[in-house]
């Protein structure tokens, strides 16, 4: 059937950036398929609705976020770990290559990455998505706005206060000092 | 002094965390993912997508009807002839043509599935 060709098309696509966004929102790879299962189904039933691909994207990333708060209610509900990172399945950070690095770096830069994923996990849901959403997807503020449901000026109150509470969280657990290395101008300037 | 230092470590520690933020996470992705889902896509539509088919049912009695009143109707009409039960029965029977072309027709009498 031609629809069902197109959609797997779709699904093939999108794959990667909804994989992603979910691991890192949801900070675990358990249950990652059926999540991203359920992230495309959802995109099927509101299909006929839509038109264009920005906006397939948008509410991709739409339905990923809502998903991902879903999956955190059922986790609560289940008395289980928040966070869960530091397990076998879910440390995607250490699978990170760092070329031409020596060892002591490499593992001082997977110790931070770990502990940024840490403080990613205890920031409220909307600010882990803008921020995930603005940084990792590099997405603007208009487009994030437009996923999110929220307006423009939320999204940088979010984004701010996410990139504040983040940096806060690491200088205090990181007090006995993680030494800063890279001075590498970021990326920050989608918005 | 303390303070420019306190400065640089705090603009370093910046750069750290939107270097972590902006680095994308490997993710291993099943190779019949696409496939398997939309795989599911199909079985779902089918099953809310059923038709009840009530109008169907309903147009189908309805002619059982007509039929049985046409039968009454002639023999009553049989015993004694009058204008009012022949034009009944012309008006019954151009009923029921129109139910059969109608059923036979549009909407595909022998195949009501399709």
């Amino acid at each position: 059937m031609a629809t069902d060709f197109s959609f797997e098309e779709i699904v093939r696509e999108h794959q990667a950036m909804v994989f992603r966004t979910l691991l890192r929102l949801t900070g675990s790879r358990e249950h990652l398929d059926d999540l991203a299962q359920e992230v495309f189904l959802r995109l099927y039933r509101a299909l006929p609705g839509f038109r264009g691909e920005a906006l397939v994207t948008t509410y991709l990333y739409r339905i990923a976020v809502n998903v991902a708060q879903d999956e955190w209610k059922r986790r609560r509900k289940d008395a289980q770990s928040l966070v869960s990172i530091s397990d076998e399945t879910s440390a995607w950070e250490e699978r990170l290559p760092h070329p031409g690095r020596n060892a002591e770096e490499q593992m001082e830069e997977r110790e931070f990455q770990l502990a940024v994923e840490e403080q990613m996990q205890r920031l409220s849901q909307v600010e882990r998505a803008v921020l995930v959403l603005y940084h990792q997807e590099e997405r603007t503020y208009e487009q994030i706005a437009l996923a999110l449901g929220l307006p423009i000026g939320t999204v940088r109150t979010h984004l701010h206060r996410g990139r504040r509470k983040l940096r806060e969280g690491i200088a205090a657990r990181g007090s006995d000092g993680y030494r800063t290395q890279g001075k590498e101008a970021p990326c920050t300037s989608n918005g | 002094m303390h303070e420019q230092r306190m400065r640089d470590a705090k603009d370093e520690l910046d750069l750290r965390v939107t270097r972590a933020l902006e680095r994308v996470p490997e993710v291993t992705i099943p190779a019949e993912f696409a496939a398997r889902v939309a795989a599911q896509v199909p079985k779902r539509r089918e099953m809310a997508a059923r038709p009840a088919r009530y109008g169907w049912m309903a147009m189908r009695s309805s002619m059982a009807v007509l039929v049985i009143a046409m039968v009454a109707v002639a023999m009553h009409a049989g015993q004694r002839s009058s204008v009012f039960g022949t034009m009944l029965e012309w008006m019954l029977c151009a009923e029921l043509v129109g139910l059969a072309v109608w059923l036979g027709g549009v909407k595909g009498l022998f195949a009501p599935e399709a």
